[in-house]
């Protein structure tokens, strides 16, 4: 059963209607190029159904309907919440997983479970934060300092300074620092051996800047010390008690003058600082220390370094409103944590407070400062519709046999006049006329139909 | 069911009815046209399709079938045919679908008018 006349058929009504409301549209001041689109769309939605082949059609195939709306771009990542693990734990936790020091060139057999989530910072910082003291990050950097400070830093083997480094965590920390020295190395195996230490100084680099966004007041003072480093040896005593007794056991293979070593030992100290704070807001994330592949924490903690990380980058020149910025970031969801901790504000019994909770975790995320009294509410009155259902559940059941009978037909279809409908006992016969009928996602017409069917 | 006009609006249900009426739909929506123009626009789109049907269309159908529901109601018949058997003349094979619904104004009103 071919209908290769309903192209025909349908070109000409189209035509027809066309050709009938252009005065009409002309009367309503309407242009002519929208009754030109009115009949472009009608084709192209006629052209969708696919219900037959229509002359405007290409003749070899059914355009493939246009493209849908690509969907709407996936909201901007927000910054997760582990920045605050610096505000809210205010002890080091014990590392107790006995973890053998491991040096950054030697075995790295944990390096499989690697947090990834430091890699795209990593990487991204690489263009601007190469040459950063650390502690400058988060300020215009002094450009005559380095030339000053450092000249004979680069000369320095910068495995050489990686060791050090792990020395002095092992110094100072002992077995606490195990997981830190670990994850030093574990940023040398990513990048590989030939620009290991350049690597390792790129990561705590992010990690200082992504923490000095976050730490404690105290760490203001720290980024004091690269642009004056005199005036600072007064005023931390402890620090440069520190210095002298690592100064014995670190004794390098270069010569460095007293300042040097100074600032290179600051360095480290801090470092030292930034890398168990960081480590510490890991750990809160869920990232088990001993390396261990923890899979559900990833995707947060990408956004987190992803989220500080850009928000420099962006800055640009305003560092100091961005830190303003974050801050309140960081205040916003605590104080969220702290009120959701808290029970709203309200004592409650435990059976309620428990019930509220689960409510608002369910509904009112996004609507910060969820009352609990509409979230009841609002399931007695689902209770209310549900007991008025009742007396209608009779009715509706036959309704909805009914309603699905005819949603089912809407597929196929006939629309016709008749001529005859006759009945003789269970036997009916009508005549049919200037019907289309659509049947199995075609459309047929016809000038005549007879159809004969029994009840 | 009868437009003022003399035809009905039956097939506005149509696929080619309803494509219309997204397309009306949509430019009203742009607000291209009033929505008085759209109405404009569907009225004679009812008589250009019965008009198109009676004079383009030769084709013949016969159906066959088991009648599941009829119904007689402001002069229309609505039936419900199951297990239905199309065939149009000139014997190109047949299309068999379990349900269909047919709607059916009268002829004579139509031409009366």
């Amino acid at each position: 059963m071919s209908n290769v006349h309903v192209g025909q058929v349908y070109e000409a009504v189209i035509q027809g209607v066309i050709d009938a409301v252009r005065v009409d549209f002309e009367e309503n001041g309407v242009e002519d190029g929208v009754l030109e689109d009115l009949k472009k769309k009608w084709q192209m939605k006629l052209s969708q159904l696919n219900v037959a082949q229509f002359p405007w059609d290409p003749k070899p195939e059914q355009p493939a309907p246009p493209a849908q709306p690509a969907a709407p771009p996936a909201p901007a990542p927000q910054a997760a919440p582990p920045p605050q693990a610096a505000y809210t734990q205010s002890t080091l936790s014990p590392q107790t997983s006995a973890q053998p020091l491991s040096l950054p060139n030697i075995n790295q057999p944990h390096s499989n479970g690697v947090p990834v989530k430091q890699e795209p910072g990593l990487v991204r910082s690489e263009p601007v934060a190469i040459k950063q003291e650390p502690g400058a990050g988060s300020q215009p950097v002094h450009p005559g300092y380095h030339n000053a400070s450092h000249p004979s830093l680069p000369t320095v083997n910068p495995s050489i300074a990686a060791t050090r480094a792990v020395q002095a965590l092992q110094n100072k920390y002992g077995e606490g620092a195990a997981a830190s020295i670990a994850s030093m190395s574990n940023g040398n195996g990513k990048v590989g051996q030939g620009n290991v230490g350049q690597a390792q100084q790129q990561q705590q680099q992010v990690q200082q800047q992504h923490a000095q966004h976050q730490q404690h007041p105290q760490q203001q003072q720290y980024q004091q010390h690269p642009q004056h480093p005199q005036q600072q040896r007064p005023q931390h005593p402890q620090q440069i008690q520190q210095q002298h007794m690592q100064r014995p056991q670190q004794g390098g293979p270069q010569q460095l003058t007293p300042e040097q070593v100074y600032q290179r030992q600051m360095q480290q100290q801090m470092q030292q600082r930034m890398q168990l704070q960081a480590q510490q807001a890991q750990q809160q994330r869920g990232i088990a220390p001993n390396n261990l592949p923890n899979a559900q924490t990833d995707g947060p903690s990408d956004d987190c370094w992803e989220a500080v990380m850009m928000r420099r980058n962006a800055e640009g020149q305003a560092v100091e409103m961005g830190r303003v910025e974050i801050d309140d970031h960081l205040h916003a969801q605590i104080a969220a944590r702290a009120k959701q901790m808290e029970g709203g504000g309200l004592m409650l019994p435990l059976k309620q407070a428990t019930k509220v909770r689960s409510l608002d975790n369910r509904r009112n995320r996004a609507a910060g400062g969820p009352s609990q009294v509409d979230g009841g509410e609002d399931d007695m009155k689902d209770e209310d519709l549900d007991d008025d259902a009742i007396n209608s559940d009779l009715d509706d059941s036959d309704d909805n046999k009914e309603d699905e009978d005819e949603d089912d037909d809407m597929g196929h279809m006939m629309l016709c006049m008749y001529d005859k409908v006759q009945r003789v006992k269970n036997k009916w016969k009508c005549t049919l006329k200037d019907g289309v009928l659509t049947v199995n996602g075609k459309e047929y017409v016809f000038h005549k139909a007879t159809g004969e069917y029994e009840w | 069911m009868a437009a003022n006009t003399g035809f009905y609006d039956l097939y506005r249900h149509g696929s080619l009815g309803l494509t219309l009426t997204d397309a009306l739909d949509e430019l009203i929506g742009d607000e291209s046209i009033a929505p008085q123009l759209a109405m404009k626009v569907l009225t004679q789109f009812d008589r250009v399709v019965a008009e198109t049907l009676q004079e383009k269309v030769k084709q013949r159908l016969t159906f066959k079938g088991s009648l599941d529901t009829y119904r007689f109601c402001d002069e229309v018949w609505t039936f419900l045919i199951r297990n239905v058997t199309f065939k149009m003349d000139g014997n190109q094979g047949s299309v068999v679908a379990d349900k269909v619904k047919i709607v059916s104004c009268s002829a004579k009103r139509n031409d009366d008018k």
